[in-house]
């Protein structure tokens, strides 16, 4: 029975066929009743087991007793007793900036319906309105997990926590943009016609941009070397550079792009457009976020938050901004100089 | 507000985020359910009006993506959520507030996609694979079908923060003595799966972008011919044969915790699994999707390749996991008469290129691969409601008579 096709004939002989799978779904779908009513009796705690009794060599259980960390040994609990101890580890962030999310992403699907920029605004109201409390649960220590001493690290040992989430991370955003980027290409190689380099891209605005993006990490690296040294104030000197420099390579960005719109080159012009817009356009939204990011340490250093022994967060975000910079070193030459 | 709100609102615990999970990926469950029974409805007696035709498509699309990206990806991860760091002796995870984040995301991408019946121009209905240029704002047009896709980013979101933490916590917070080779089957499986997941998901984010794009500014990635159908091919299915796996491996070690568990015996060959799913499954994941392909028009020589590195792919493990299960459960190794037909039929079903070509692109691998011509088409019928519309398999776009068995004419 091929899919998507919604109905068939008399003719086509299925219907008993199809009649017997459908009250085959409905036996299934009252099946699942069981299992419901297994979880909710067992949720209720009336019947209760002794601890480990499947008799389990594995850790969850208990069962094995070389691993000396585990909070609670044996049975996991059902959380009536283990929510009072983790009181410090609430926090309203997570679903705030995620509402506010929501409510922008339905924002942008109502723009055809013409009432989406209200509910765009107050989306963007409340994602910045999370991400400032996030910011200053951190500034103020809120939340705060303690590293425990002596974990098996194997082969990460040399590296700090923050350090390995963010090369993670990055891996992803590589894989990211190399869709998009790799899709540029793949269309591109599909076209023999292409606008030729320096026709529709300003070559020596796009070296300037490069330029100003490469100084950008410049500055980054002696801000870190800064603060290494113990000097809060030439972090603070090399971390308003960065962020200025940053600004600069979005101004030229957006002057471009108002200079492309005036010449009726548009999202829909075709595809050079199209794949220029939307690459630099995600590229730019990374380099907004590394902004916001810096903003947050330009804060903290003036709270003289940053010294010589405690400073890796300034590293942590150099690699987010070196990665965007070399994102935007692949992006020049596939766009401006190809 | 009260503690219990305050409790689940703002929780960042991991046993409460699993849980969490847990239970919104049993009420997806439900709502793909309904949906699937919906569709049984519709199809249990010939003719049958319960549904219109592109509510019926509605309801195809949407079954798929709740069941495989809302209800059975969370299920793993609510368990991994709870138990992972159980077993590797860890506090919580990594980032236990972006674990929160996670957690919000996927269940409010999932509300997202579930708005999307609500407005107009209905929900998705393209498929659970969601090709362009079928999801392209000229065939499915409408609020809801965007909302719906931009939803489904919101969960690739969460999905690829989730691995991040879990990666990282796996990699670096385990107790004292706990060795990645003493690290039980479950740990592995997760840390493999978010592997796959950090690596495959960010493709789709990529596509979706692409799609969002083409959707809201008017961009043409997948309008126009020039790659425009296979572009979205190869980025769907390059994140697509990964997801193949990231839903099954949780699974699978969950099978590799529970046998041996009551069957009161360690699990044999662990050690074996482990390097045949390290060595064999993910990376080989990443090197096989043209298999959803084989009738697009692929150069043969990558046909071959792929075709290999598939059977590569989808022998040693049930090889492995079955000989282990069964010497844990019964207490000695299954006779090699049935250990190699098990492993070697379950490839010799699913892969051959050659089979998929014959039957048009419809085994069971190749299930998404319903383009029968060498360059990508251009686009035929414009109407929303004919069945032509949504099957776009008819070479120079002339439909086959419709309600007659049989489907459409092959190449």
């Amino acid at each position: 029975m091929p899919r998507r096709i919604a109905t068939y004939s008399v003719d086509a002989g299925w219907s008993s066929l199809n009649l017997i799978a459908s009250v085959g779904g409905i036996i299934f779908a009252v099946s699942q009743f069981l299992l419901i009513a297994n979880l909710v009796i067992g949720v209720r705690g009336r019947i209760v087991s002794p601890p480990n009794p499947w008799r389990s060599l594995a850790p969850e259980w208990g069962g094995m007793p070389s691993i000396q960390a585990l909070d609670a040994p044996g049975m996991p609990t059902n959380g009536n007793g283990s929510s009072e101890h983790h009181e410090q580890h609430l926090s309203s962030r997570p679903i705030a900036l995620t509402i506010g999310v929501t409510l922008a992403m339905v924002g942008f699907s109502l723009l055809e319906l013409g009432v989406g920029w209200p509910v765009i605004f107050v989306g963007l109201v409340v994602i910045a309105w999370s991400l400032y409390g996030w910011a200053r649960d951190d500034l103020w220590s809120k939340f705060h997990v303690p590293e425990e001493e002596g974990r098996e690290l194997w082969p990460f040992s040399k590296i700090p926590k923050i350090k390995l989430g963010m090369w993670t991370f990055l891996a992803g955003e590589v894989i990211l943009f190399s869709g998009v980027l790799g899709s540029y290409l793949f269309i591109r190689a599909d076209i023999p016609r292409w606008p030729s380099p320096g026709t529709i891209h300003s070559i020596p605005i796009g070296l300037t941009n490069t330029l100003v993006l490469l100084t950008s990490s410049l500055s980054v690296v002696l801000a870190i070397q800064a603060i290494r040294a113990g000097n809060q104030k030439r972090l603070l000197m090399w971390l308003t550079t960065t962020f200025l420099l940053g600004a600069l390579f979005l101004g030229i960005k957006a002057s471009e792009w108002a200079d492309l719109f005036s010449k009726g080159f548009w999202f829909n012009s075709g595809l050079p457009g199209s794949t220029y817009f939307v690459t630099t356009g995600i590229h730019g939204l990374h380099v907004t976020a590394g902004l916001i990011l810096l903003a947050y340490l330009i804060k903290r250093t003036m709270n003289g938050g940053f010294s010589k022994e405690n400073n890796d967060t300034v590293e942590y975000f150099g690699l987010y901004w070196h990665f965007v910079d070399i994102i935007w070193v692949f992006l020049f030459p596939l766009f401006y100089l190809l | 507000m009260n503690a219990w709100l305050k409790r689940w609102l703002f929780t960042t615990y991991h046993k409460d985020v699993g849980i969490l999970y847990f239970v919104t990926s049993l009420y997806f469950g439900f709502i793909g359910a309904i949906l699937a029974m919906l569709m049984r409805g519709q199809l249990a007696v010939p003719g049958n009006g319960l549904l219109t035709d592109l509510a019926y498509n509605q309801a195809v699309t949407m079954h798929g993506l709740i069941m495989i990206l809302w209800f059975l990806s969370p299920l793993g991860i609510a368990f991994a959520n709870y138990f992972v760091p159980l077993q590797i002796g860890a506090k919580d995870l990594a980032f236990p507030r972006l674990n929160a984040l996670s957690y919000w995301m996927y269940l409010f991408g999932g509300l997202l996609a579930a708005l999307g019946f609500f407005l107009p121009g209905g929900n998705a209905n393209g498929g659970w694979t969601t090709y362009a240029p079928l999801a392209d704002p000229a065939y499915s047009p409408g609020p809801g079908v965007t909302v719906a896709f931009l939803g489904l980013a919101l969960l690739i979101t969460s999905v690829t923060l989730g691995s991040v933490n879990f990666i990282v916590m796996i990699l670096y917070m385990r107790a004292p003595g706990m060795t990645m080779r003493k690290m039980p089957i479950f740990s592995w499986f997760i840390f493999f799966t978010m592997i796959q997941m950090l690596f495959a998901f960010p493709t789709l984010l990529a596509g979706l972008i692409m799609l969002s794009a083409d959707r809201l500014l008017g961009t043409l990635y997948f309008a126009s011919t020039s790659g425009g159908a296979i572009l979205w091919d190869n980025l769907f299915w390059f994140f697509g044969h990964p997801e193949v796996y990231i839903v099954l491996m949780p699974g699978f070690g969950a099978i590799g915790e529970i046998l041996p568990a009551l069957a009161g015996r360690a699990l044999a060959g662990k050690n074996i699994i482990i390097a045949a799913t390290a060595g064999a499954v993910v990376p080989l994941s990443f090197l096989v999707w043209q298999h959803h392909m084989f009738v697009t028009g692929t150069v043969l020589f990558i046909v071959q390749f792929q075709t290999f590195a598939s059977f590569g792919l989808i022998v040693p493990p049930p090889q492995a996991l079955t000989s282990g299960l069964h010497i844990s459960v019964v207490g000695r190794q299954w006779s090699w008469t049935f250990i190699y037909p098990n492993g070697y039929s379950s490839g010799n079903l699913t892969v051959p290129a050659g089979q998929d070509v014959v039957l048009n692109g419809r085994t069971s691998i190749a299930r998404g691969s319903e383009r029968s011509t060498s360059s990508p088409r251009s686009l035929g019928s414009t109407s929303s409601t004919s069945r032509c519309s949504t099957c776009m398999r008819c070479p120079g776009g002339s439909p086959p008579t419709p309600l007659t068995p049989g489907g459409p004419p092959s190449t």
